[in-house]
């Protein structure tokens, strides 16, 4: 009788298991074509950011298992504020949730609501098993997730991201059962201000600290309210995102009373985005007789080895989301470029970060995803990135790279 | 006996072993949901571990990459390759370094000889090895070639006879079973003094190493691809003809997971090539979750990293020493009464080694029978405390664990607002809910359910009110030095020593469950003491 049980058990798991075998994953799928791959670059080729929010989540998230699907979703409407403070403050462990966009008219669609299906979230497991979490979603799109699809949503409704950013915080905090000391500052009122804060941005979808808005000549209540809530040695650790022309000196001086203020900052949004990947702070925290925990914050890239997230400024709907790719996978800050050509600052950085030839047991690469189509950013754009991350010399002119071989696939269909 | 005992130890039993059961089904677990919607609605094919090049043949992904990989290191000729020159098209293409120091020498020829000759002709692509090919009985002549140097044979004595190379000074052959097989060999594969083969084993923590992955029967297309053995250090390997991958590239590719110390952005990270159309989704999901990055002492489920075997022996041992006391108990100590049983069982599940030192030290003792069935064994002050100890433990500790796992597996509920805010804003939070909710509930099961009629039976004269309440005190009192030190083990685990706080499914949640309840065991020993000297528990039975 036991061993029939047994064997019954053994099957029941084994055929639960699953195999490796099937039909042809090179099948047919829309935007192949235009994911241009080269030797060190992919892209996710975008046309708006509701398809660039899904491309990124089929990139990040095979769902083929509970392990490789996603802990929970972010909806939230096409509003670059609210995006960016929800990717700030939602992405990282232990939600592990991308971020999904609803349409112009503020619906879900039908790609969107099949890609949520198909991403099967695991439900966080500190927040009561949630499966979506909907920011400004109206409420009969998140009763649509509830009757459609089945999922548990959390709802935060806050028009202003400034005190969005606190709702946030109080939630992230009893998720913890702590208000991480390092917070990173953006300019709410400031037309670059999501711009200098992107790259930063991608260091929190990494690794989940703290996040705030100010004005460029004041601190809002709901943000000084944050800052209050920190308890280091010495308060908060912050970091403002840009220099003083997008957050004023008196603005970090009266930032001082809640603790440290740093900056990351470069004389344009490009230099900044390259000063946050190469930006390392640590050092004290707080401590008590028996224990210590340091602070430590930003990537500190200085190095090959490493991944790069790369994009156009001009597209910001679309860049927020791409900070996934900094959460898991290869993870790595977020660059930018422009459509046609790569600044001097990221070549810079690009060039300091160059790889070298090395053994086949050492070998050390570099990698990155390009964010958009070939409008958003060209293929020779692509390809300058490409010479960039090789161990390669870089040759002086690169427009013999274009290509004029036919894209790959065309042929096939 | 009373029908409480049995209920409350099935429940821990239960439990526990659902999700032990769950962790090593979840583990076994392949791509349960390829088959279903996860492939739905995809509008591309790359993944962050995985890019495809989904191609029309080897022709289209030959002109493809000598654009996209326009290195001149990398490069090859002009002409695609195709089975009747692909030979020529590796040999016109190949950039032989002057310095080598191997040979090889790979069947050559036939399409079929090409599925066995690739992925040796990726490694000399790289290195600048010289290539040799057999073919029609003999070995193409080459007379730059150094017959001095380490030769490579690359397949048998059937696809490459030993008397056709025999005129070369130092011979080496690597051969397989399958070219399958031998792609894997030869990617883990190092003769460090001849410099020749990839040397990617389980322990080169450091490099990046990509990989370009095609069938045999697609192996035009792996030579297509070649220039990523230079731009990317790229090895060849396969998958199978019917789109999946074998059990031998499932574990090498989980022995690729990388891992990380301080955040996942430190290197190395690892990556696949699909040049095979054929090539299903199912297997790609399966390969981009093995070389994805894994925190050191989690390496996540399927993967298991050091710390994880090293936790995961202390509940095996925990089990071992479980199945020993109570079949010991169950045959050679008909004395010892069955909910004094259950109680060394449990406490041993949880007390790997210990439990069955202190059970074998509490009954190898003179005993006396003081009623009739009811028997007492004499016992040094120390040894009483332990049985004490562990009667309060043996069913508290567990309960407690079976409570922790309850609320994980459906979720922590939190509490926050503007009302939460402040010095206590962690009384709402998930951790500290649980672990209240642990200690409150395992110790009303344990007084209710145990410690009461336990009490009762040994002391019939006293009146309930009075055996409930000291049951209450004892039990409340014991547990919570238990919960002290298990409190914050599982803390210091959970919340700080593991970066990414282990879930249900994960190994981790209960090792670091049963570390916490050893400790608890032994900060809860010192208080029984104080309650045996006060004869508020029996330290002899």
């Amino acid at each position: 009788m036991i061993r029939y049980i047994c064997t019954i058990a053994l099957g029941l798991i084994l055929t639960g298991c699953g195999k490796t075998e099937g039909a042809p994953g090179g099948g047919s799928h829309p935007l192949q074509q235009e994911a241009l791959a080269t030797a060190y670059t992919v892209r996710l080729p975008g046309s708006n950011p509701e398809e660039q929010a899904v491309l990124l989540t089929q990139t990040v998230y095979p769902a083929t298992r509970e392990d490789n699907a996603v802990g929970a979703i972010i909806l939230v409407p096409q509003d670059e504020k609210i995006a960016f403070t929800a990717m700030n403050r939602i992405t990282h462990m232990p939600v592990n949730a991308p971020l999904l966009y609803l349409s112009e008219d503020n619906t879900i669609s039908e790609q969107t609501l099949r890609e949520m299906k198909r991403l099967r979230p695991d439900g966080v497991l500190q927040d009561k098993r949630t499966d979506v979490y909907a920011v400004n979603v109206p409420k009969d799109q998140v009763q649509k997730v509830r009757e459609v699809l089945g999922y548990k949503v959390r709802t935060f409704y806050e028009e202003d991201p400034v005190k969005l950013a606190s709702v946030l915080d109080m939630w992230q905090a009893a998720m913890k059962a702590d208000h991480p000391d390092e917070v990173i500052i953006s300019a709410v009122d400031h037309p670059d201000g999501i711009k200098h804060g992107i790259g930063p941005m991608g260091w929190n979808a990494h690794m989940g600290k703290g996040f705030a808005w100010v004005y460029q000549d004041s601190i809002p209540q709901a943000t000084r309210d944050i800052l209050k809530r920190r308890y280091g040695d010495h308060g908060s650790f912050m970091y403002l995102t840009g220099g003083p022309d997008v957050i004023s000196n008196k603005v970090a001086q009266e930032l001082g009373q809640y603790g440290l203020v740093r900056r990351i900052s470069g004389p344009n949004i490009f230099a900044t985005n390259t000063v946050n990947a190469g930006y390392k702070d640590f050092g004290r925290n707080w401590g008590w007789w028996w224990d210590w925990e340091p602070r430590s914050f930003g990537w500190g890239i200085a190095q090959a080895g490493h991944n790069y997230i790369i994009g156009n400024p001009d597209d910001m709907l679309s860049m927020i989301p791409a900070a996934v790719l900094g959460h898991m996978g290869k993870h790595g800050p977020i660059l930018l470029v422009k459509p046609d050509s790569v600044p001097k600052a990221t070549a810079d950085y690009l060039k300091m970060v160059k790889p070298f030839k090395t053994g086949p047991q050492e070998t050390i690469l570099n990698f990155a995803w390009i964010i958009g189509d070939t409008a958003s950013v060209s293929v020779a754009t692509q390809q300058q990135v490409d010479r960039l991350l090789s161990p390669f010399n870089i040759p002086k002119d690169t427009t013999t790279y274009l290509s004029e071989a036919p894209i790959l696939q065309e042929k096939k269909d | 006996m009373k029908w409480t005992y049995p209920i409350v130890a099935f429940v821990i039993f239960f439990v526990l072993g659902f999700g032990l059961v769950n962790i090593i089904k979840e583990d076994l677990e392949v791509a349960p949901w390829a088959g279903s919607t996860a492939e739905e609605g995809r509008i591309l094919a790359h993944t962050k571990n995985v890019t495809r090049l989904v191609n029309a043949g080897p022709a289209d992904l030959h002109a493809y990459l000598k654009t996209a990989i326009p290195y001149e290191e990398a490069q090859t000729i002009d002409m695609p390759p195709s089975k009747d020159n692909w030979q020529d098209f590796f040999s016109r293409s190949l950039k032989v370094n002057p310095e080598a120091k191997n040979v090889v020498i790979v069947p050559g020829g036939s399409e079929e000889a090409l599925k066995w000759a690739l992925p040796a002709l990726y490694y000399a692509y790289f290195y600048g090895s010289p290539v040799l090919f057999y073919s029609n009985g003999e070995v193409s002549m080459d007379q730059m070639v150094d017959r001095n140097l380490k030769t490579f044979v690359i397949g048998s004595v059937e696809q490459i006879p030993q008397e056709a190379v025999s005129d070369f000074e130092e011979i080496e052959r690597i051969s397989a079973s399958s070219p399958q097989e031998l792609a894997l060999k030869l990617a883990e594969y190092r003769d460090e003094e001849a410099e020749f083969g990839w040397g990617r084993e389980v322990d080169r923590d450091n490099g990046y190493f990509h990989y370009v992955l095609t069938t045999p029967d697609d192996a035009l297309e792996g030579l297509a691809a070649i220039p990523y053995a230079v731009s990317n250090n790229a090895s060849l390997l396969y998958a199978e003809e019917d789109g999946g991958i074998s059990g031998g590239l499932d574990r090498y590719a989980f022995a690729q997971r990388a891992d990380w110390f301080v955040t996942p952005s430190e290197g190395p990270f690892r990556h696949f090539w699909f040049v095979s159309n054929r090539i299903s989704y199912a297997a790609q999901g399966r390969l981009d979750f093995s070389l994805e990055k894994a925190e050191y002492a989690s390496m996540g489920p399927v993967a298991l990293g050091d710390t994880e075997a090293l936790l995961s022996i202390i509940f095996i041992w925990g089990i071992a020493s479980a199945l020993f006391v109570w079949i010991h108990g169950l045959y050679l100590l008909p004395m010892v009464k069955m909910p004094i049983k259950i109680g060394w069982t449990l406490a041993s599940l949880l007390l790997p080694i210990l439990g069955p030192v202190l059970y074998i030290n509490s009954y190898r003792r003179p005993a006396k029978e003081v009623e009739e069935g009811d028997w007492r064994w004499i016992r040094s002050h120390n040894q009483q405390s332990a049985a004490a100890t562990i009667m309060g433990f043996g069913y508290g500790a567990p309960l407690m664990i079976v409570v922790g796992f309850i609320l994980v597996w459906f979720g922590f509920p939190i509490f926050f607002g503007e009302g939460m805010e402040g010095s206590f804003f962690w009384l709402g939070a998930g951790m500290p809910i649980m672990m209240i909710a642990m200690y409150v509930i395992a110790v009303l099961i344990a007084w209710a359910l145990v410690q009461y009629p336990m009490k009762k039976s040994m002391m019939p004269s006293m009146s309930s009110k009075k055996v409930s309440k000291m049951a209450f005190i004892t039990t409340a009192l014991s547990m919570l030095a238990v919960s002290l030190g298990m409190m914050s083990v599982s803390w210091y685990m959970l919340m700080n020593k593991i970066p990414m706080m282990p879930k249900e499914d994960d190994v981790l949640w209960f090792a670091s469950m049963w570390l916490a309840s050893f400790i608890g065991f032994l900060v809860a020993w010192p208080l029984n003491w104080i309650f045996i000297r006060k004869q508020l528990k029996p330290g002899n039975v």
